[in-house]
């Protein structure tokens, strides 16, 4: 370590050198790095890798603004998507002195994983789009998301399901993984609140192509809806199946769906699929517009996905929070981050409560036409009588 | 006798080397140099080599015990570095499973390709027993293997019946069968969210969740579970060498052999074949107590057959068979891919590729196992 | 449970048993004659499908028609041809030069081999990580069968997996090719003496059963028209599973344990509650509970030294 101190120091000096020899009498702003992790690889890299680059506009973006007297710096770190990756990631922000707080992570284990070293670490971390309850249910105060947690998304859309549209009767499907497990859950204890019954839960296999068999099952409940929770590949081999055997009841899942992969492998069966998500189609939040207008501008190399405007935000609140702690120690960060009221991001208003979770609660309900995802209010069509028509 | 001290050096120098190096093409380079260096070693100076493994045969204990002072060093040296901490704690987990099926796999010759099992099985029950029983760790833990010791037995037992590539479907489907429980048995095991916020290890209540104090140096949390697991990785090498070279090891080499020719010199196979996969377990179900205790959080996708094969991989790149080959081998591949984690996508084609090279052109792997190496007793040579 | 949904299920399992099967016969293959058990048979299952779709691809933008019989004709030569090449090469880079050592090396390297094919598919077919869409390439009406529906390409696939079994069947049995095979798997020794070259015969059945593996993988995307790079390690454990149920090296085994395996899985979803999150562990216990015993699986040719 002392040698590689020893190298460091070196080369440092030596950029610092040319640097400061380069750009003589530049204003010196006190150099603030912010961590970030997300999957940069793995099955969810497209994903993670649209929250980096989201999240990198952000700090630009305040850079260029000249808002706060800190220049930031965002260090990225992989988690890979898997829980000991994103440990050790994690691990390596956190030694890293210099960093005052960390955004990031889009799954749920990973999340869970490095919350409890972020706590024993005392340092703050701002989850992006993981959802699940538990991450900030022990209120560490070091955690807080910007995210609002699948609970929310899945009661409203349990109540809409069967108070708006009428579901009396539903079949529940996930993938067994914690993301879509818990959102059938959810989404289930939603709809019997509001007076439907559930007929069955099965619970598949990811990597799993034949569905025959659970939806033969289905077809003879004959039930109103089907609830999936999981992510595209097997919604659209189930959505597809569904087809096969004629099956013409509704069709409802979660926010793991709303990607263009569904549309494009479901194909024309993908029509009338319903599926919720949080926040509104970019273009309808406040802040969208200018987002989507600087994202093209700054002319990255991959789209921001599905949740890049989470990352975006994430990164936001923890420059403001530095800024309004006026110091870059760790501590302080948290404090800051916690008394976060009303900032006014891309997602919408940010205010923490107790346990560091956002008070920000808007959910859309997205239907599949076309091979694009619109939000169910601007879409052609509609449920009628528990079935899907035209308008 | 300074011979093995300066090759030590020499070795761990490297590896630290190799920790230091950051840059991908710093690195591919630095192995590309190490790798030249063995090979010309072991071609030009094959003589040199060989007495040298002479000196290390002879005077095993102290080279093992240098080699523990070199470790113990480890933490100060890197400064206690978050990041390289838990790397090289991954690396000697792995290769307390690359021994443990390095036992089964390359010394009884049962192949097992679902050893992954063993870790999560381990890994469950120190988790269940800390958090839901609050039992302590320190009792939790040997559970863990012991559990493990007795499910290998389990698996053993249609191991029995079976032979070669039967035996690969049935570790297969074992340790997908032990993830669907985990997955399943959602009662106990918390189903697909696993188990969260599992206690950390307490020794003299000092909380191993907190940074170790040296008085002048305070290291993260890691360096608890670094002199753990290294306490831990240093009593599996020395049981699975006594056990290696005891006649029970070599009776495992033997069936492995030729399972009839060693049936009748009367060697009951059955008792051998279940001891082998029990054995080779616990070390898995070890492994799987400290992720436990060190990760605090424990899923059924952790312990995967993705995990079976990397380990497998591990003791193919090291040689079949051999201890140090197991450790050498763990140790580079959970390194290696850390410094190409721009290219993590390849990580799994890199294991891949391994497997295949390492079995087409080295099928010894790096650091072959040598055949009973008997040496003449000190009176004999007089 | 109605007799529809019965008669549905039935259609189910035996259209996913007939996929099990056709990997088998593969796997079963390769045991009875090379005694190599070729974990990198998925492989060849995923490359048939993707090979499938790329053809189709380049053949609409030539201009060919879409469902004409040419077109399908020109695809199935696409995939076998891939089929074919995959099973050359994997027999002459990766099987052969295993041939004197251990039985677990040789397991191990196809292993190293699927992951090598696997990986290298998503990472450098453009867009492989994620899932693809087969094109249709036969547009039919769904057909009712006493309560039933079945997918047109359902009863393809077991028309055309019946087709070529009898066929593959056919040829070894009456064939010269076939009775040097024959020859070959009974006693490699005897059958080098007898003039029979027996190198050329080990890359001859690699090509067949890799055929039959590709033209699997084109089924399987004609079935269920998303395809995956990781389609070939489900297909290879379960068609694997199957070949050992029904003994290795035993054709009509293979095809017997294929069909079992598709039943008891579809059956474990249709009369448990919840069972579809248990299929895989049932099956699998079966397969346990099975070699417990009969070592040599149901139909093993030989028995294995006991011990």
């Amino acid at each position: 370590m002392k040698l590689k101190k020893l190298l460091c120091s070196l080369v440092a000096a030596g950029l610092a050198m040319s640097l400061v020899a380069g750009c003589g009498g530049e204003k010196k702003q006190e150099v603030v790095k912010i961590g970030f992790l997300a999957p940069l690889t793995g099955g969810n890299a497209a994903l993670g890798i649209g929250l980096k680059n989201s999240a990198q506009l952000a700090v630009d973006t305040a850079n260029a603004s000249g808002k706060y007297p800190y220049k930031f710096e965002l260090v990225a770190a992989d988690d890979g998507g898997d829980p000991s990756t994103a440990v050790a990631a994690a691990n390596k922000l956190i030694a890293d002195k210099s960093i005052v707080a960390v955004a990031g992570h889009f799954n749920s284990g990973c999340a869970l994983a490095t919350v409890p070293v972020f706590h024993k670490n005392g340092c703050a971390l701002v989850v992006a789009s993981a959802i699940h309850p538990d991450i900030t249910e022990k209120g560490y105060k070091e955690i807080t998301r910007v995210m609002t947690h699948s609970n929310v998304q899945n009661e409203y859309a349990g109540e809409r399901a069967a108070k708006e549209w009428g579901v009396k009767t539903l079949c529940l499907i996930n993938d067994r993984t914690d993301y879509g497990k818990t959102n059938a859950e959810q989404f289930a204890e939603a709809a019997v609140k509001n007076g439907a019954t559930v007929l069955s839960e099965d619970g598949i296999a990811i990597g799993q192509q034949d569905f025959s068999a659970v939806l033969t099952n289905i077809k003879a409940k004959n039930p109103d809806a089907i609830y999936f929770g999981g992510v595209a590949t097997e919604a659209a081999l189930i959505r597809r199946q569904m087809k096969d055997l004629q099956m013409d009841c509704l069709m409802f899942s979660d926010s793991g769906i709303i990607s263009d992969t569904f549309n494009k492998i479901a194909g024309p069966a993908a029509d009338g699929v319903i599926a919720f998500n949080i926040g509104k189609p970019l273009a309808e939040l406040p802040g969208g517009k200018k987002f989507m207008e600087d994202y093209a501008k700054a002319k990255f190399a991959e789209p921001y996905e599905n949740y890049g405007h989470f990352g975006y935000d994430a990164v936001g609140v923890i420059m403001d929070a530095v800024n309004r702690a006026k110091s870059t120690d760790r501590a302080k960060v948290i404090d800051a981050l916690r008394a976060t009221k009303g900032y006014q991001g891309v997602i919408g208003e940010t205010t923490f409560d107790e346990k560091g979770q956002t008070q920000n609660k808007l959910i859309t309900a997205f239907i599949s036409e076309d091979g694009k995802w619109l939000s169910y209010e601007k879409a052609d069509l509609q449920i009628v009588d528990k079935k899907i028509v035209k308008k | 006798m300074s011979q093995i001290f300066l090759s030590e050096i020499i070795l761990y120098v490297l590896f630290l080397a190799f920790i230091i190096i950051e840059e991908p093409p710093l690195v591919a380079a630095y192995i590309i140099a190490v790798a030249a260096a063995i090979f010309y070693l072991r071609r030009k100076k094959k003589d040199k080599l060989a007495e040298l493994e002479r000196l290390y045969a002879d005077n095993l204990p102290k080279a093992g015990l240098f080699m523990a002072v070199l470790a113990l060093a480890f933490p100060f040296l890197i400064g206690g570095d978050a990041y390289w901490m838990q790397v090289i704690n991954f690396a000697m987990m792995n290769a307390m499973m690359a021994l443990g099926l390095n036992l089964m796999t390359g010394r009884a010759g049962l192949i097992c390709l679902g050893y992954a099992a063993f870790e999560a099985i381990g890994a469950y029950t120190v988790g269940i027993l800390t958090l839901k029983m609050g039992i302590s760790f320190w009792v939790a833990f040997p559970l863990g293997g012991l559990f493990a010791f007795f499910v290998g037995i389990l698996l053993g037992l249609p191991a029995l019946r079976v032979k070669g590539h039967y035996l690969a479907l049935v570790t297969i489907a074992f340790g997908l069968i032990v993830q669907e429980i985990a997955l399943n048995a959602e009662s106990v095991t918390g189903g697909t969210n696993g188990l969260i916020d599992i206690p950390s290890p307490v020794l003299f209540s000092h909380d191993f969740a907190t940074s170790l104090d040296f008085g002048f140096i305070s290291m993260n949390y890691l360096a608890n579970f670094y002199y753990l697991i290294l306490a831990v990785l240093i009593i599996s090498v020395m049981a699975i060498y006594c056990l290696s070279n005891s006649f029970f090891g070599l009776s495992l080499n033997a069936m492995r052999d030729d399972q009839l020719a060693a049936q009748c010199y009367g060697m009951n196979l059955t008792r051998y074949k279940l001891y082998a996969f029990a054995i080779g377990a616990i070390f898995g179900g070890l492994a799987g107590g400290i992720y436990a205790g060190m990760i605090n959080f424990i899923a059924p996708e952790n312990f995967g057959y993705g995990l079976s094969i990397i380990i497998i991989s591990m003791i193919i790149l090291g040689g079949l068979d051999s201890i140090p080959g197991a450790i050498a081998g763990a140790l580079f591949l959970t390194v290696f891919p850390e410094k190409f984690r721009a290219f993590e996508d390849y990580r799994i084609f890199f294991y891949g590729l391994i497997i295949v090279f390492c079995l087409l052109f080295m099928r010894d792997g790096v650091l072959p196992f040598k055949y009973r190496i008997f040496k003449a007793k000190e009176a004999e040579k007089v | 449970m109605t007799g529809a949904v019965l008669t549905q299920q039935f259609f189910n399992a035996l259209s996913l048993g007939v996929m099990y099967a056709l990997i088998a016969v593969g796997f079963t293959l390769f045991f009875g004659v090379i005694e190599v058990v070729n974990f990198a048979h998925g492989e060849v299952f995923m490359l048939g499908a993707f090979a499938a779709m790329i053809a189709s691809g380049v053949f609409v933008s030539c201009g060919l028609t879409q469902g004409s019989l040419l077109f399908i004709l020109l695809i199935l030569a696409v995939v076998i041809i891939i089929g074919a090449l995959f099973g050359a090469v994997l027999e002459k880079y990766i099987v052969s030069p295993m041939r004197d050592a251990p039985d677990i090396m040789t397991l191990l390297i196809t292993l190293g081999a699927s992951i090598v094919v696997r990986e290298a598919v998503m990472l450098f077919v453009p867009d492989g990580r994620n899932p693809q869409t087969f094109p249709v390439l036969v547009e039919m009406d769904t057909i009712h069968f006493g309560g039933a529906l079945v997918k047109p390409e359902t009863l393809l696939c077991i028309v055309l997996s019946i087709i070529m079994i009898a066929g593959m069947h056919r040829f070894i049995q009456n064939t010269t090719y076939g009775r040097y095979i024959r020859a070959t798997a009974q006693d490699r020794g005897a059958a080098m003496m007898m003039g029979i070259d027996v190198k050329k015969i080990f890359i001859f059945t690699l090509i067949i059963g890799s055929i039959l593996g590709s033209v699997a993988g084109l089924m399987n995307g004609m079935t269920y028209n998303i395809i995956k790079f990781n389609m070939g390690f489900a297909a290879s454990i379960k068609g694997f599973a199957a070949a050992v149920v029904g003994g290795l090296g035993n054709i009509y085994g293979a095809i017997i344990g294929g069909l079992l395996l598709g039943f008891m899985e579809i059956f474990t979803v249709s009369f448990i509650t919840d069972g579809s999150s248990y299929q895989d562990m049932i099956s699998f216990i079966i397969v346990i509970i099975c070699l417990v015993f009969r070592p040599a699986g149901l139909f093993g040719e030989k028995a294995y030294e006991k011990v």
